[in-house]
């Protein structure tokens, strides 16, 4: 009997440690700058439209957009404004193409990349996603697991 | 068209890259600057109106009989907008690739900025290589350009490549969001705001979407769709070498080994040639 209700407190406890680290955000999700590679990464603000630019980051002289067509009522653009500011101990990066997490786990790509970041010292990219109309977001992910969380800007 | 000075010389990386151009050269990059310049006026006119022409009204346009050109034809046979044929220097008996790119493809910066970025990102060499050849037969013939760029260069690259460059301009008219590939604003002013791709479009992107090599032909439009950056500069240097690993290079010289294509790369080389 008391070996049963020992297993059983167990079990309470692991379920609830589990559950609790479920809850957790990812340890790098940020509330504000995160600092990676020497960059300062802010989000600023996050946008819905049905067109964008569609520049790199940072951007150059990139006069290409990509637009929602007329008569798709069921997709937009989400775009992403963040804020880059190099550090002393910048560090080139390698960074895959970004991408966005809905709040039920869903991946949606943009073609944009990262480029020369230390090009200057301060400076803006948008990086913008197509979703289905009024997707939640839940954050963006700048390199494996390293993520920005969109939740407080998705209003 | 007034030409910014400054920023034309910004375009082409600078008063030193100027001084070391041919003239021909610089009459390229003029060209392409004023090209670049003409479509971003008209897009800004295009945003602040929020009116783009219908495909009715395109129509209407190509109706005008006394119009300089026609749209699909290649830039080599038409003059420029300084009203000038392109200049043609001589080329060499036994023609390769690069001197093509030297001599007849222009500056061709919009497709080796979209090399550029496939290498960048780590893409597969032969990606990088239909991104490097994927629009360099608009010079020739722009309508249709997929398909006469593939058979191009056909049988001189792996099949994969001829197949990326052969349907990435069916790809470019249907997004796909897997790949981050939109649908390009430009495209509603170039085909109209109620185009509808031709049946013949419906049916390529349905059958290309289902083949093993899709990835190869989505990849070059990804790339395609944001290489027209007229602030980076780049050079053929960064891909001679996977063009020595790919491109099979003809004994003969390109043109003169009687292919399925020498007769286009002979066009290339001598487009007065009158029948």
């Amino acid at each position: 009997m008391k070996k049963n209700v020992s297993r059983i407190a167990l079990i309470a406890i692991g379920s609830f440690v589990l559950a609790g680290l479920l809850a957790l955000p990812p340890a790098t999700a940020q509330d504000g700058p995160l600092i990676l590679s020497g960059l300062e990464i802010s989000v600023t603000r996050l946008e819905r439209s049905t067109i964008v630019p569609l520049g790199d980051c940072p951007r150059g002289e990139n006069i290409v957009r990509g637009v929602i067509r007329r008569g798709d009522e069921a997709n937009e653009f989400v775009t992403v404004h963040i804020d880059f500011k190099v550090l002393p101990d910048f560090r080139p990066v390698d960074w895959p193409r970004p991408a966005i997490h809905d709040v039920n786990g869903r991946t949606y790509r943009t073609a944009q990349v990262f480029g020369e970041m230390n090009r200057d010292p301060e400076f803006t990219c948008d990086f913008s996603f197509r979703v289905p109309v009024g997707m939640k977001v839940q954050e963006f992910l700048v390199d494996g697991d390293v993520t920005l969380d969109l939740t407080a800007y998705d209003r | 068209m007034k030409i910014d000075r400054r920023k034309f010389f910004k375009s082409v990386g600078g008063a030193t890259a100027v001084a070391l151009m041919t003239s021909e050269q610089k009459a390229d990059a003029l060209e392409e600057f004023l090209e670049e310049e003409l479509e971003e006026y008209t897009l800004q006119q295009g945003r602040q109106s929020g009116l783009y022409p219908t495909v009715a009204e395109i129509a209407e346009q190509n109706k005008d009989l006394a119009r300089p050109r026609r749209r699909g034809g290649g830039r080599m046979f038409f003059p420029g907008r300084d009203g000038k044929l392109q200049a043609l220097m001589p080329m060499p008996e036994k023609p390769t690739l690069l001197d093509f790119f030297k001599y007849r493809f222009g500056t061709a910066t919009h497709v080796m900025q979209s090399a550029g970025r496939a290498l960048k990102t780590g893409m597969d060499e032969k990606v990088v290589l239909a991104c490097l050849l994927h629009d360099v037969i608009n010079t020739l013939m722009s309508a249709d350009h997929g398909w006469w760029g593939g058979q191009f260069i056909e049988p001189y690259v792996p099949a994969e490549t001829a197949f990326a460059v052969r349907y990435h301009s069916a790809l470019r008219f249907f997004p796909d969001s897997d790949y981050g590939y939109e649908y390009p604003e430009s495209y509603l002013r170039t085909f109209g705001e109620d185009y509808v791709p031709e049946p013949y479009l419906q049916r390529t992107y349905k059958k290309v979407r289902n083949h093993k090599w899709y990835e190869y032909s989505r990849l070059v439009t990804v790339n395609d769709l944001y290489a027209f950056d007229r602030g980076k500069t780049v050079s053929i240097e960064p891909f001679i070498d996977i063009i020595g690993r790919h491109f099979k290079q003809p004994k003969e010289g390109l043109g003169w080994d009687d292919s399925p294509s020498s007769h286009m790369w002979r066009t290339f080389i001598n487009p007065d040639r009158r029948l």
